[in-house]
């Protein structure tokens, strides 16, 4: 059997082999600077006039998210985490959540639904792609949440298909009332971060 | 527009060429020496006559500042001048001659509406105190004085009473500490240090992270044992272990495209050609752009180590050195960076950074960018790294009319 060499445990930095981590950051510091690497890589400061018609001073720029491998995963094992027991699908609304709901897909195992945000209604596409099931417990994942509109739209079309919508879990929440929203259609919100999770940085100030 | 002189900024690295010179090969111009002195006095000789207010903080940075003609936060660039033992006279220098002469295009050009700081950071080399980024972790903040104490060079000195020793007040390393507040934006000019831009025939690099780094020492502890007498059945070979490590190493790394992992170092104790190797003490650096997946492949091979260690009948134990993770740069920034290289017609690719700069620790606090140029044959930490001035010209071309936009309202 192999043993540490107990002369050298009084090393600075000794590391016990056989601890489970030795290496690896704890959730808080990944996810602190998971926050920090979001804000820098996707953080826009300028007036946008969103989807849902709200105007805002910044926004985050979820296709900077989704196009970086080292910040996608990282959400994605974190949004995972927040997907309650007992689910048996995910769903994504189209465009921007797709790749935050492949990406979660991978990290659970749990197959995916993808929601057409502008269906129109064209002959050989469906509302609701990706085969989900009557009676499915689905879980929607979202990207950044500002009004929540899109979100509760996806959620509208999932239940009119016959599935039991749980929780949305959502990368940023940008605290423009999408809890009541959501809370209003009795499902559970669950943002990864809050708006007001960055506001003790300067970019946000 | 004045465009930036290439013979200017070659001028500015053949005046700095001699100084700290090594007598056995090559610059070694070291953290807090009176060489990296020397280095910041002429850096303040060159800036001479363009307007800029220039003074040096309580632990050796040397920043100066050209006014800008409204009440705005500054754009800053600059870099380090000093260099490893027996390194070369471009790592970090071409970062200063470039700040200057993006000084002297803007200041030639009657300065901007923002002021521009220009920075020669002290003690950016971890060759000396075994830490890199000194003089910018002191700024940030991230460090104190109690750090410089700690911090030791081979001869016994700290950081601490090195930096004293060339007239700077360590003890008062509070001072020097900056919020950043007054400073919009950050951009770091360096060479490559790799071969990527060479092999793709771009004069510039637009860094979209810069890696992070665990290191750790294993020890593999075996028995010495005669190499004749001692039949392969009964040997505990600590080198065997250890090489086997070393390729499961390789092999790790090879599955990511952003992983590299490293076995740079290894002692082989008692290292005689006919004695069964009894101890192996190995250095591993694995880095990445992705924070996880650098510290998940350094578990793994952690993992190998003990598997291997059993297999062969040797002892294993392990220790951290230091563990940094990478920074993702600003979006922002990038964008006004590649938006200049479209605007002057520089081929340019977005890359990585393998190397930590002390742009990595400005970016915690400042909207960051970095602009790379190739060096020959991607050779640095060398007395034969060298970079052509044609290609820092355009590098300072560049900044300075991302500056330019940035001034002009581009959002940060």
């Amino acid at each position: 059997m192999p043993s540490t060499d107990p002369e050298s445990q009084h090393l600075p930095g000794s590391l016990n082999l056989f601890d489970e981590t030795r290496l690896r950051l704890a959730d808080a510091e990944t996810l602190q600077e998971l926050r920090d690497d979001l804000l820098r890589v996707s953080f826009q400061r300028r007036d946008v006039r969103l989807d849902s018609g709200v105007q805002q001073p910044y926004f985050f720029d979820k296709y900077l998210m989704a196009s970086r491998p080292s910040i996608l995963r990282r959400l994605a094992r974190f949004l995972a985490a927040d997907v309650p027991a007992g689910t048996d699908r995910l769903a994504a609304p189209t465009l921007g959540a797709v790749a935050f709901g492949t990406a979660v897909s991978l990290e659970t195992g749990l197959p995916l639904a993808l929601v057409r945000t502008h269906w129109d209604g064209t002959r050989g596409s469906a509302a609701i792609e990706g085969g989900p099931h009557r009676g499915e417990t689905v879980v929607l994942i979202e990207d950044v949440v500002v009004s929540g509109t899109r979100a509760l739209h996806a959620v509208e079309q999932l239940r009119s298909a016959g599935a039991t919508v749980v929780a949305v879990v959502a990368a940023i929440d940008c605290e423009r009332g999408a809890d009541a929203a959501m809370g209003g259609q009795g499902v559970d919100y669950v943002p990864l971060f809050r708006f007001s999770d960055f506001s003790s940085t300067r970019e946000t100030r | 527009m004045t465009v930036a002189d290439a013979n200017r900024i070659d001028m500015f690295l053949s005046e700095l060429a001699e100084i700290g010179r090594d007598d056995r090969s090559g610059w070694s111009r070291m953290a807090f020496s009176p060489a990296e002195r020397e280095a910041h006095h002429l850096f303040v000789r060159w800036l001479e006559g363009y307007g800029l207010e220039t003074r040096t903080d309580t632990v050796g940075n040397t920043i100066a500042v050209l006014p800008g003609r409204a009440d705005l936060p500054a754009l800053a660039t600059g870099s380090h001048l000093d260099t490893v033992y027996h390194g070369g006279n471009y790592d970090g220098a071409v970062g200063v001659a470039a700040a200057v002469e993006i000084a002297r295009l803007l200041a030639h050009d009657g300065g901007l509406q923002s002021p521009l700081h220009v920075i020669a950071f002290a003690g950016e080399e971890g060759a000396r105190f075994g830490t890199p980024c000194i003089g910018s972790r002191l700024l940030t903040g991230a460090f104190s004085a109690e750090d410089l104490r700690v911090m030791v060079d081979r001869d016994g000195v700290t950081a601490y009473d090195a930096a004293a020793a060339v007239g700077l007040q360590p003890g008062e390393a509070a001072a020097a500490r900056s919020g950043f507040e007054d400073v919009a934006c950050f951009v770091e000019v360096h060479i490559e240090q790799g071969r990527v831009l060479e092999a793709r025939e771009r004069p510039i690099g637009v860094v979209h992270s810069i890696g992070g780094s665990t290191r750790v020492e294993l020890v593999f502890d075996g028995r010495a044992d005669h190499s004749g007498a001692t039949p392969m059945w009964l040997r505990r070979d600590a080198l065997v272990a250890a090489s086997e490590f070393v390729l499961a190493v390789e092999r790790r790394a090879r599955m990511h495209a952003t992983t590299v992992a490293t076995v740079g170092r290894l002692d082989v104790d008692p290292d005689s050609l006919t004695t069964v190797p009894g101890r192996v003490v190995l250095g591993l650096d694995v880095r990445d752009i992705d924070s996880e997946r650098q510290r998940d492949l350094a578990e793994a091979l952690l993992d190998d180590a003990v598997r291997i260690a059993a297999g062969r009948d040797v002892k294993v134990s392990a220790r951290r050195l230091s563990d940094q993770s990478p920074v993702a740069l600003h979006g922002t920034v990038q964008s006004v960076l590649a938006g200049a290289a479209s605007r002057l017609d520089l081929p340019f690719i977005t890359m990585a950074s393998g190397a930590s700069h002390d742009a990595a620790h400005l970016a915690k606090h400042v909207p960051t960018g970095m602009v790379f140029v190739p060096c020959r044959e991607g050779i640095s930490h060398s007395p034969v790294e060298w970079a052509d001035p044609q290609h820092i010209a355009q590098a300072v071309d560049l900044v300075v009319d991302a500056f330019r936009a940035i001034d002009a309202g581009a959002s940060l």
